[in-house]
């Protein structure tokens, strides 16, 4: 009787040191893609400034698309 | 068994007991040896196999302009470094990293022969160099993660965000000034990991990590970008050597924009030279020239020395000043104080400067913020000179009325006009409109902030109505109205002093316009100026066209309404209007609009009709509509605007 209890418990205690082994090496690769995604995150976040800077979006409006300003009588003032 | 073979196993057993004695005895001096006398220093080398620090790289802080857009960001990249002992056959290894990363082959052999244990090979590196050193796999050559800045809108607004070194840290503009908000602190962890090396464990950090707040900045990215294309523009045109526009609220003080030529990258700072860094609006100084005539006038308005009616003489273009004669560009007799402005007279402003008197335009200057910091919050300001009066000679007295014998930075004639502009306040102009946690919770805020009252609003009232005649067809700068909005301005074409002859130059100028639109309510302050524009150096042809260019495009961005329904602030093109809107058909109701009162009413007298007025200046608005037939008996509604 006692060395089935003493056996379950050594079972139980490598079991749960087992499984923590296993959370904390999950845990430190969810730690490590939050950190990725943030870093992409930035980046993203980079390449959108980069693509929306005036200068870029003025010279693919006038270039690709042929637009222009429009002169001051072209302009209507909604009150 | 015989008694002699019993003793002998008795001493066999006695034999094997000490044996096992004395191995019991060395296993626990040995035990004793390791967990006593060495147990520290051991059990610290075994914690070494199995634990280690992680490092959080603290990025730093985001600029965003004043609509949220990022102006500078910082990204992770990696740097490439070497543990010099651990490279083999290093000659073969610099070849091949020298090509990877287009490095010069000497420099990289020189590190790998290195006599430290580590070298950096190059530092924040490019995704395309980092897979082509991986494909070389060079045993000791290994990357780092490094924060990197970036600076999306390049030119755009680099001389006031400045930059940020390799080590993140302010170098120039608010990158520097505020970099004890911008610069976070990293973040260390314990972390124990298997004999793979792969994390396990994370303690809490041991270092806090103290993250870095970001900036929201008064600047307006496009608005910012359409100054530097105009300043860009005029300054490649005018071939001067460098030029400043600033955008400023005069309301609030906040700087929308503050242009500067030469340009530089931020993103590549190291390939420019440190005078193209320099944020020239702030730090650079000159001779304001004819602009100073608009605080002359303010403060001769103030004190009540004049009134703009009053009638001054100009002297036909030359007036003597002891043995020194003082001449106007054109030649000018009588002249009103509003035309003395309007062209620009400078014997009519040492005429309005005697009435006021040399002490109290002087005491004006200072209340104007001249030879004072405005207080900006950024590094570097220079305050200028204004000079005590005491010291001055006769001539330098007179000559201090059209703006020689001070000096004045771009930003403190900007906040000026601001202070005319708004009704008589000056302003402390400012950069940052807040700093905010990563949350984007505010944990301060700047707001706006009246320095002192200069002039009364009567007082600006009336110098805003004369500083519009400049922009009108016969005044200094008709290049700087805007189609469809009011301009009220000044210009300026300042000599600068022969360093080598100590005299004024006949080649070297400065040219400044300096304004506000829309003149009845203003929006915006603009300040323009360009040092040595070659040519024609005048502020009203050279600077002007950059006030109106930036004015318009500013003006519709931020959706102030138009001052008129028609375009009546440009002299030349209203002409052209005119003539083709005015069809007076004879038995019909003529067209009014653009005509002032005195010309309704005596067209209405003519034609027998009766007139009401509503409001004051040009007509806007008439009602019966043009062309409508004539009858005697109709009266005509009129609606005045004030002009430009």
């Amino acid at each position: 009787m006692m060395l089935a209890f003493f056996l379950l418990v050594g079972i139980s205690h490598v079991w749960v040191n087992s499984k923590r082994t296993q959370i904390g090496y999950s845990l430190s690769q969810i730690k490590k893609e939050i950190g990725q995604i943030g870093e992409y995150n930035r980046k993203l976040k980079l390449e959108i400034a980069s693509l929306k800077s005036s200068e870029r979006l003025e010279n693919k409006a006038g270039e690709e698309f042929g637009l222009k300003y429009p002169l001051p009588q072209q302009i209507i003032f909604l009150p | 068994m015989r008694i002699k073979d019993k003793k002998w196993v008795r001493i066999r057993i006695y034999i094997t007991g000490i044996c096992f004695f004395l191995v019991f005895c060395l296993i626990f001096l040995r035990a004793y040896q390791l967990q006593i006398l060495k147990g520290s220093q051991l059990s610290s080398l075994a914690k070494k196999g199995y634990t280690g620090e992680l490092t959080l790289i603290s990025q730093r802080g985001t600029i965003f302009d004043r609509n949220s857009k990022e102006l500078a960001l910082s990204i992770e990249v990696d740097s490439l470094y070497c543990y010099p002992e651990k490279v083999r056959n290093k000659k073969t290894a610099a070849t091949r990293l020298a090509r990877a990363l287009d490095l010069d082959k000497r420099d990289v052999l020189k590190k790998l022969h290195s006599s430290r244990s580590f070298a950096w090979i190059k530092r924040k590196v490019t995704p395309e160099e980092i897979n082509s050193v991986k494909e070389l796999n060079i045993t000791g050559v290994d990357f780092s993660k490094e924060s990197r800045r970036y600076y999306p809108c390049m030119e755009t607004g680099a001389h006031v965000i400045g930059f940020a070194s390799q080590d993140n840290k302010g170098l120039e503009g608010i990158e520097l000034q505020y970099n004890r908000y911008l610069e976070g602190q990293e973040a260390r962890f314990n972390r124990i990991h298997d004999a793979l090396g792969r994390p396990l464990i994370f303690d809490g950090p041991r270092i806090e990590k103290q993250d870095p707040f970001n900036l929201i900045l008064t600047l307006d990215k496009d608005i910012s970008y359409t100054a530097q294309k105009a300043l860009r523009e005029a300054v490649r045109k005018s071939r001067a050597r460098s030029g400043v526009c600033i955008v400023m609220r005069p309301q609030t003080g906040e700087i929308l924009a503050m242009a500067v030529v030469p340009e530089f990258n931020p993103n590549i700072f190291w390939q420019y030279q440190p005078y193209e860094w320099r944020n020239r609006a702030i730090t650079d100084c000159f001779e304001p020239g004819s602009t100073q005539k608009t605080f002359l006038l303010a403060g001769a308005l103030e004190e009540g020395v004049i009134s703009p009616e009053t009638v001054l003489n100009c002297e036909n273009g030359e007036y003597a000043i002891g043995s020194f004669i003082i001449h106007d560009s054109r030649s000018f007799g009588m002249l009103k104080v509003s035309e003395i402005i309007k062209f620009s007279s400078n014997i009519g402003a040492i005429k309005i400067g005697q009435r006021l008197g040399a002490e109290r335009f002087n005491y004006y200057l200072k209340r104007f913020g001249f030879g004072e910091q405005t207080g900006i919050d950024f590094p570097g300001e220079r305050k200028g000179i204004l000079r005590p009066i005491r010291n001055m000679s006769l001539v330098g007295k007179n000559t201090l009325y059209f703006g020689q014998g001070i000096s004045v930075s771009p930003l403190q004639l900007a906040m000026a006009f601001g202070a005319i502009a708004n009704g008589g306040h000056l302003m402390r102009p400012y950069i940052v409109k807040s700093i905010v946690d990563q949350r984007g919770e505010a944990i301060r805020n700047f707001y706006p902030f009246n320095i002192r009252d200069v002039i009364s609003p009567e007082t600006a009232e009336k110098v805003r109505g004369i500083l519009e005649g400049v922009v009108r067809k016969d005044g200094t700068a008709p290049k700087a109205a805007i189609k469809k909005y009011s301009v009220a301005g000044k210009t300026g074409t300042a000599q600068k002093v022969d360093p080598i002859k100590k005299t004024y130059s006949n080649k070297k100028f400065v040219a400044i316009f300096g304004g506000f639109t829309p003149s009845d309510s203003p929006a915006l302050v603009i300040l323009v100026a360009l040092d040595e524009p070659k040519g024609i150096p005048y502020g009203g042809i050279v600077a002007a066209p950059v006030f109106s260019d930036v004015g318009n495009w500013t003006l519709n961005h931020l959706n102030v309404a138009p001052s008129f329904q028609q375009d009546l602030s440009h002299p030349i093109e209203r002409k052209e209007k005119i003539e083709v809107l005015r069809p007076d058909f004879p038995g019909s109701i003529p067209n009014l609009i653009g005509l002032g009162v005195r010309d309704v009413l005596k067209k209405a007298k003519q034609l027998g009709l009766g007139v009401v007025i509503k409001g004051s200046g040009m007509v806007v608005k008439q009602v019966p509509e043009p062309g409508t037939p004539l009858k005697k008996d109709r009266s005509l509604t009129v609606t005045f605007q004030p002009p430009a």
